[in-house]
């Protein structure tokens, strides 16, 4: 909903089934969204043919051991599930309502979504055993734009919930961050010589990049064995974390998952893999396997990460902001990319913080990039609450030149 | 399907919706994806389903089911028109599309599905072998994207579209020991000829690449016809072609840009749109101006580049076939940097600064390439001068995240020689003089490698 008109929706139902096959050394996949005995008889064929076709992967490709016929996970919520489409409409109108009251001038261009999503997992590995999980969620996400010459600004506040969602709140914070920076300033000073604090947004878009520095698939991975922060700092995969918004309780080629310690006491122990990956590196699989796209039953397993979060010295956000004065406070990031070694983003919120931790002046976009290992080296406080969000458990970061 | 398609469009009036849309879908698929060494995955399937939006009033809802039962379909049904009926609160009312009677087959010399699936892996597995040695690459993978669609769309108010579209699309990925990456796509509509077509246009691109490091510098950029299409098409223009909540200024000048979707044998060919408008060229920008975008009929009356990626999805504003030409011709110049491909665009900002990376740029000494390095530029687009290189316009097909899904798209650019921007190899420092290109080697930044730059422009 933009400005009170709906501006996108859509309500998918879909059923499918994905074949794998392994045969002298290569795969084959296939898929089809028709359930007849015929037709996933021809996908079976279909992949057998594949497998035959394709030549052999190094090392050989082979698929992982079946759990068994065990069920696993069950975060299915039957409340969401029963949600109509006219309690999505009127959570998006309550997103809408809570800008609006933010924003009684009208100077923004106000975005509400709320995305209701049920998914339910089914993953047969090897033919012997069926495991299932059901996951249900609901996503409300605020999003408000204000034109301010020269500045074009825009927050955008993503409130994810299983369960419950308040729209009013999401949809004012996003405005009132919003109108806090319709006079932002240039940042004058010097930038290098002072401490960042990163909130926990900010954290959130950044892993959702940066977590590929522990992608067992990537050429730009950091080596095993690396010391890339400080003793006290530890990153993990917690895939199975209860309540967690992307938790699961196994992996996307049927792998029971768990907590992955990717670095512990500031070194880096261990990759996110799939069995695929774990064999070429000759390691234990993290049971990181996911499958991308839309209809993930239509992908192959590649790898994902389930709930990244970092863990550290659990200081307070006081103290955090008594330690940054003087620096910047990053509120979001945008565009996250790695380039040529080194992690770029957009700052936006950012502000300038004064002697006492207080936020001074709020400050146009900054763009910042930094050196992949100095990006964890530097950071030199964390804090004991965390947010969550799909894909990552995000405290705020202190990081300090 | 078109069967179906009827069923749901008498299902939804009887519910109550005044104006009811229905998309049928059947693709099939071959996706296989190979490292020099291998294949990594080959993925084929059949995947259909029904896309159905109603409207009530002012309100819209769309639902979509790949689930081809009656009860399915009807429960697609009734959940669009429920949207609808709740969304009943905006200004706007849509108008629906005349009816008419299309039935459109893109051309095709041999279909790619009558061929055996190992030949076609053989010949993906030679392209990611020929590039790994074209390139001296440590890595190769490449994906190849085979699909045949067959699509409609049908209105209660007498539309029945049909089309199908066989395509093939490649994306490759490389990197090498200098500490570059390349990610190369090229797609066209037709047949498994298209190959001979995609093979070629790499090998072409391959030859201007350049492998031996080199210090010497340049006064000029070039941008190939790729990488100004990357420049353009992705970063620059997207504010100014589509409908957007904040109208932005003043485009660049000296530039055209059109987008036409009546090429059938471009990766964006379009016959008519997903809201059943017909397909027609439109002048974009012309003389600093913007004359048309690219819009739905959700974003003003005309509308006609409404795509999405399949029935799943509602269709947003998208590209077909995106052309760029500069008022202004010029001739390569002796010295200068060239831009075969953009790896990293920084994202277009308040204070018009663009950031770029280009890990592979071929230094020109005297019209001969002398070897590569890696550039950082940043173009303040209010200094911006063009300029075209005579006679060489070229295209290519790719995948874009626009309104609907991930959408076949082709841009198709001249070689442009850019005056305006500044150079940094090392992203840290800002030197420009008098509009000319200026380099200079920037220090480590506060000792730990953190380089913060405003993105103002100085002065």
């Amino acid at each position: 909903m933009i400005n009170g008109a709906l501006y996108y929706s859509s309500i998918f139902n879909e059923v499918g089934v994905g074949i794998r096959i392994a045969e002298d050394g290569a795969i084959g996949y296939s898929f089809t969204n028709s359930l007849t005995k015929k037709d996933i008889r021809d996908a079976v064929e279909r992949a057998f043919h594949l497998c035959k076709s394709s030549r052999p992967d190094y090392p050989q490709a082979s698929l992982p051991k079946s759990l068994g016929k065990s069920q696993i996970g069950d975060s299915y919520d039957p409340r969401i599930a029963k949600i109509n489409v006219e309690s999505v409409v009127n959570l998006a109108k309550e997103i809408t309502q809570g800008i609006q009251e933010a924003d009684p001038h009208g100077e923004l261009y106000a975005r509400g979504t709320v995305r209701s999503l049920e998914l339910i997992r089914a993953v047969d590995t090897a033919g012997a055993g069926i495991v299932t999980e059901s996951v249900t969620l609901l996503e409300g996400k605020a999003r408000a734009t204000v034109r301010s010459d020269p500045t074009l600004s825009w927050t955008e506040w993503e409130g994810v919930r299983v369960g419950t969602i308040d729209g009013l709140v999401e949809g004012s914070t996003a405005a009132g961050n919003c109108l806090s920076l319709e006079k932002t300033v240039k940042y004058e000073g010097d930038p290098l010589a002072q401490p960042l604090l990163l909130d926990k947004q900010a954290v959130a878009s950044i892993m959702r990049t940066a977590w590929r520095f522990f992608d067992a698939s990537w050429q730009g991975k950091i080596p095993l064995g690396k010391e890339v922060a400080q003793p006290f700092i530890s990153v993990y995969d917690d895939e199975a974390a209860v309540n967690s918004v992307s938790s699961r309780g196994f992996d996307d080629e049927g792998l029971k998952t768990g907590l992955i310690t990717l670095v512990e006491n500031g070194t880096v122990k261990s990759y996110l893999n799939n069995y695929r990956w774990s064999r070429k590196l000759g390691m234990n699989t993290s049971s990181s396997a996911y499958r991308y796209g839309s209809r993930p039953f239509t992908a192959h397993p590649e790898i994902g990460p389930t709930n990244i979060t970092i863990r550290g010295d659990d200081q307070s956000a006081e103290e955090l902001s008594k330690a940054a004065r003087g620096g910047l406070r990053i509120t979001d990031a945008h565009d996250v990319h790695i380039i040529d070694g080194k992690l770029a983003f957009q700052a936006f919120p950012a502000f300038q913080l004064n002697a006492f931790g207080e936020e001074a002046a709020a400050l146009r976009p900054v763009q910042v990039t930094i050196d992949a290992s100095d990006f964890f080296h530097s950071i030199q406080g964390v804090e004991r609450n965390k947010r969550k969000f799909p894909f990552v458990t995000a405290p705020s970061l202190l990081l300090m030149p | 399907m078109i069967e179906l398609t009827s069923d749901a469009l008498s299902y939804a009036q009887e519910h109550g919706a005044e104006y009811v849309e229905v998309r049928g879908e059947t693709t099939e698929f071959l996706d296989v994806v190979v490292e020099d060494r291998g294949v990594v995955s080959s993925i084929g399937g059949l995947y259909n389903g029904i896309g159905i939006r109603a409207f009530y009033g002012s309100g819209r809802g769309y639902s979509a089911t790949s689930f081809i039962t009656k009860t399915s379909i009807e429960r697609a049904v009734e959940e669009a028109v429920r949207m609808a009926k709740a969304s009943n609160f905006g200004p706007k009312r849509a108008k629906p599309v005349e009816g008419r009677v299309e039935n459109i087959k893109a051309p095709m010399k041999q279909d790619a599905r009558e061929l055996e699936t190992d030949e076609k892996i053989k010949e993906v597995l030679a392209l990611a072998r020929s590039a790994s040695k074209a390139l001296g690459a440590d890595y190769v993978k490449v994906h190849y994207l085979e699909r045949f669609e067959d699509r409609t769309v049908a209105t209660n108010y007498g539309l029945r579209l049909r089309e199908i579209r066989p395509s093939i699309w490649i994306g490759l990925k490389a990197h090498g020991s200098a500490g570059w990456e390349l990610d190369y796509e090229d797609g066209l509509v037709g047949g498994w000829e298209t190959m001979k077509t995609i093979k070629k246009n790499f090998e072409e691109f391959s030859a201007e690449l350049n492998f031996q490091k080199t210090d010497q510098e340049a006064d000029e950029l070039v941008l190939s016809p790729r990488a100004s299409a990357q420049l353009f098409m992705d970063l620059i223009l997207p504010p100014f072609l589509f409908p957007s909540e904040v109208i932005p200024e003043t485009p660049p000048s000296g530039i055209r840009v059109e987008d036409d979707p009546g090429d059938t044998a471009s990766y964006g060919f379009m016959p008519f749109d997903d809201e059943g408008v017909k397909g027609v060229q439109k002048p974009l920008i012309q003389s600093g101006k913007v004359i048309s975008q690219l819009s739905t009929r959700s974003t003003d009356e005309e509308g006609g580049r409404a795509r999405a990626e399949d029935f799943v999805h509602e269709p947003g504003p998208a590209n077909t076939f995106t052309k760029l030409t500069a008022d202004q011709k010029t001739t390569l110049p002796k010295d200068y940097y060239y831009v075969p491909y953009l790896e990293f665009l920084g994202k277009r900002e308040p204070s018009d600064l663009i950031v770029a990376f280009s890990p592979l740029t071929v230094v020109y000494k005297g019209g001969t390439p002398i070897g590569f390095k890696k550039l950082v530029f940043k173009l303040y687009l209010k200094d911006l001068e063009v300029a075209g290189v005579e006679g060489s316009f070229a295209s290519f097909g790719c995948l874009r995240e626009l309104g609907g899904g991930r959408i076949p798209v082709a841009y198709g650019s001249e070689t442009l020689l850019l005056r305006g921007a500044s150079l940094d190899r090392r992203s840290a420092g800002i030197s420009r003089r008098n509009g000319r290109i200026r380099c200079r080697e920037a220090g480590s930044a506060g000792g730990r490698g953190v380089c913060l730059i405003h993105q103002e422009p100085q002065g």
